[in-house]
C-alpha cells in the first residue's frame, strides 16, 4: 500500500513538473513562421544575432526544491496533436548513462522533418552547413546522458547548427561532470514552438548539479534553432538559401480556412487530401471537408499520425 | 613565469562563472609536475586541489602576485595584462566542446610547442597536454 502511495506521489510530481517548465507566446509571426517575439517565463528572448545560445534569468535555473532529487529518472511528454515533442526532464546520474553505442534513429520522423510528403532535410554546401544536411534529429535529452535512441518523444527537427553549437556543448558539460563527480544533474529541455509551427524556434535548457547545489553545473539558456545563411519556414520546415526566393510552390501559403481534408467517419481521423492513407479510406466511411483544421478537431476528429495533416 | 590552463576545443575556460570541466587525472598531473614548487591559484580554484599534497598560494589575482619564476594555474583570470612575465604555457586540452563565455585569448606568438602528449583522464577519453616555451 505504502509503495502504491509513493508511486502515485512520484507520478503526480512528474506531471506537476511537466507544467512548471516554461510558457511561450509570440505576439506576431513573421512571413516564414518564425516568431518575432519569444517570451519564456515572462522574459523576452532577444533575436538571434551570432550567438548559438543566450542566458535566461541571468543564467539561473528555475528548479524548485520539490523538483530536485538525487534519484536518477527521465521523463518525456506525450506528442501533441501536431506530433510535436513537449518538455523533457531528467535527473542525470551515472546509472542512467548508456553503456552501449548509439543506435539507429532514422526511423523517427519528427514534426517538420517532412512536409507534404517531401523531406525538408535539404543538402547545402558544406561550407555553409557542416556535413551538408540542414537538419538533425536532435535529442532533447542527449543520448550520452540517458541512452535514449529512437524515442519519438525525445527527437525534434533541429538545424545542424542548433545540434552542434547550441545543444551538444551542454550535454558534453553535464556528461563529463557526472562521470567525474558521480553527482546528479537536473536537466530540463523544452522545445519552444510558436503557435502551430512544426519546427521549434529554439530549445530552452536548464541544468543544476544537485549534490554540490549548483557549484559545478548551473545554467538557464535558450538555444536558437537557426542555420546561418539559410532561411527556415518554421510552420512547415521548408528551407532555402538566404536571399534566394524559395520555389513558388514553397511560398504558396494556403488559406488556413480553405484546406481540404479527407475524413474517416468511422475512425474519426482526418487525412491530408491526396495522401495514401486518405485514399485508402473505405468509400462508405469517406467524406471530404474544406475549411479550418481546428474546426475539424472541435468536431471530434483527430489528425492522422501518419500523414500528419 | 609558467601558467597552466585547461581549454576546450574553442579555447574556452569558463561558463556562467564555473569551470567548463575537471578531471582528477589532470589535477594529479599538475601536482606532480610542480616538483615541490608553490602553485599560485585564485580562491575559485582552491577546492580543486583540496586534500592533495602541494603548496598552494591563494591570491585574488595569482598572476599579479606570483614572481617571475613561479607557477600559476589560472581558470577565472586573464593573463594578458602580465604577458611579458610569462615564458611558459602548459595547456591541457579537453578535446571537447563545452559552453563558454570566458576564453583564453592570450597571444601565443613567439611561443614554441616543445611537447605534446595524450592520455586518458578519469572522465575524458583523450586529454592533450601541450607545453609551450618562449
Amino acid at each position: 500500500m505504502k509503495k502504491k502511495i509513493l508511486s502515485l506521489l512520484a507520478l503526480l510530481l512528474i506531471v506537476a513538473m511537466s507544467f512548471t517548465s516554461c510558457s511561450l507566446f509570440s505576439d506576431e509571426t513573421d512571413a516564414t513562421g518564425g516568431p518575432s517575439t519569444i517570451v519564456i517565463n515572462g522574459e523576452t528572448v532577444p533575436s538571434y544575432t551570432n550567438k548559438a545560445y543566450v542566458y535566461l534569468n541571468n543564467g539561473e535555473p528555475t528548479f524548485t526544491d520539490k523538483e530536485i532529487t538525487t534519484k536518477s529518472y527521465e521523463f518525456y511528454s506525450e506528442l501533441d496533436s501536431l506530433g510535436r515533442c513537449g518538455v523533457t526532464h531528467a535527473c542525470i546520474g551515472v546509472d542512467l548513462m548508456p553503456t552501449d553505442d548509439r543506435g539507429e534513429i532514422g526511423s523517427v520522423t519528427p514534426s517538420g522533418w517532412k512536409y507534404n510528403g517531401k523531406s525538408n532535410n535539404n543538402k547545402y554546401d558544406t561550407t555553409l552547413v557542416e556535413g551538408g544536411y540542414i537538419y538533425n534529429r536532435c535529442h532533447l535529452i542527449g543520448f550520452q546522458l540517458a541512452g535514449e535512441n529512437a524515442n519519438e518523444k525525445n527527437l525534434v527537427t533541429g538545424t545542424r547548427y542548433l545540434n552542434i553549437e547550441g545543444m551538444l556543448p551542454f550535454e558534453n558539460m553535464i556528461a563529463d561532470y557526472v562521470k567525474e563527480t558521480k553527482n546528479h544533474v537536473m536537466f530540463r529541455v523544452t522545445p519552444i514552438y510558436d503557435g502551430n509551427n512544426l519546427v521549434p524556434s529554439g530549445i530552452h535548457m536548464e541544468g543544476y548539479s544537485v549534490e554540490d547545489e549548483g557549484e559545478g553545473i548551473s545554467f538557464n539558456v535558450y538555444a536558437y534553432n537557426v542555420q546561418p545563411g539559410i532561411e527556415i519556414n518554421y510552420a512547415t520546415g521548408e528551407n532555402w538559401l538566404s536571399g534566394e526566393a524559395p520555389d513558388v510552390e514553397q511560398t504558396t501559403t494556403q488559406d488556413p480556412n480553405n484546406i481540404t481534408y479527407i475524413l474517416n467517419k468511422n475512425s474519426m481521423k482526418f487525412h491530408k487530401d491526396g495522401s495514401s492513407c486518405g485514399n485508402s479510406v473505405k468509400e462508405e466511411n469517406k467524406d471530404t471537408y474544406t475549411g479550418n483544421r481546428q474546426d475539424l478537431i472541435d468536431m471530434g476528429y483527430s489528425p492522422c499520425g501518419t500523414c500528419k495533416p | 613565469m609558467r601558467i597552466i590552463v585547461c581549454l576546450d576545443e574553442r579555447r574556452g575556460m569558463m561558463f556562467n562563472k564555473r569551470r567548463q570541466s575537471r578531471d582528477s587525472i589532470v589535477t594529479a598531473d599538475i601536482v606532480s609536475s610542480l616538483n615541490g614548487e608553490k602553485l599560485f591559484i585564485s580562491p575559485y580554484s582552491e577546492k580543486l586541489f583540496e586534500g592533495l599534497d602541494l603548496k598552494l598560494k591563494v591570491k585574488d589575482n595569482p598572476i599579479k602576485s606570483a614572481k617571475r619564476d613561479s607557477v600559476c594555474f589560472i581558470e577565472d583570470v586573464s593573463p594578458n595584462e602580465y604577458a611579458e612575465e610569462i615564458d611558459s604555457v602548459v595547456i591541457y586540452h579537453w578535446n571537447r566542446h563545452y559552453p563558454c563565455d570566458f576564453y583564453f585569448d592570450f597571444n601565443m606568438e613567439g611561443f614554441k610547442l616543445v611537447s605534446s602528449t595524450e592520455f586518458a583522464g578519469s572522465s575524458h577519453e583523450k586529454i592533450t597536454k601541450e607545453i609551450w616555451i618562449k
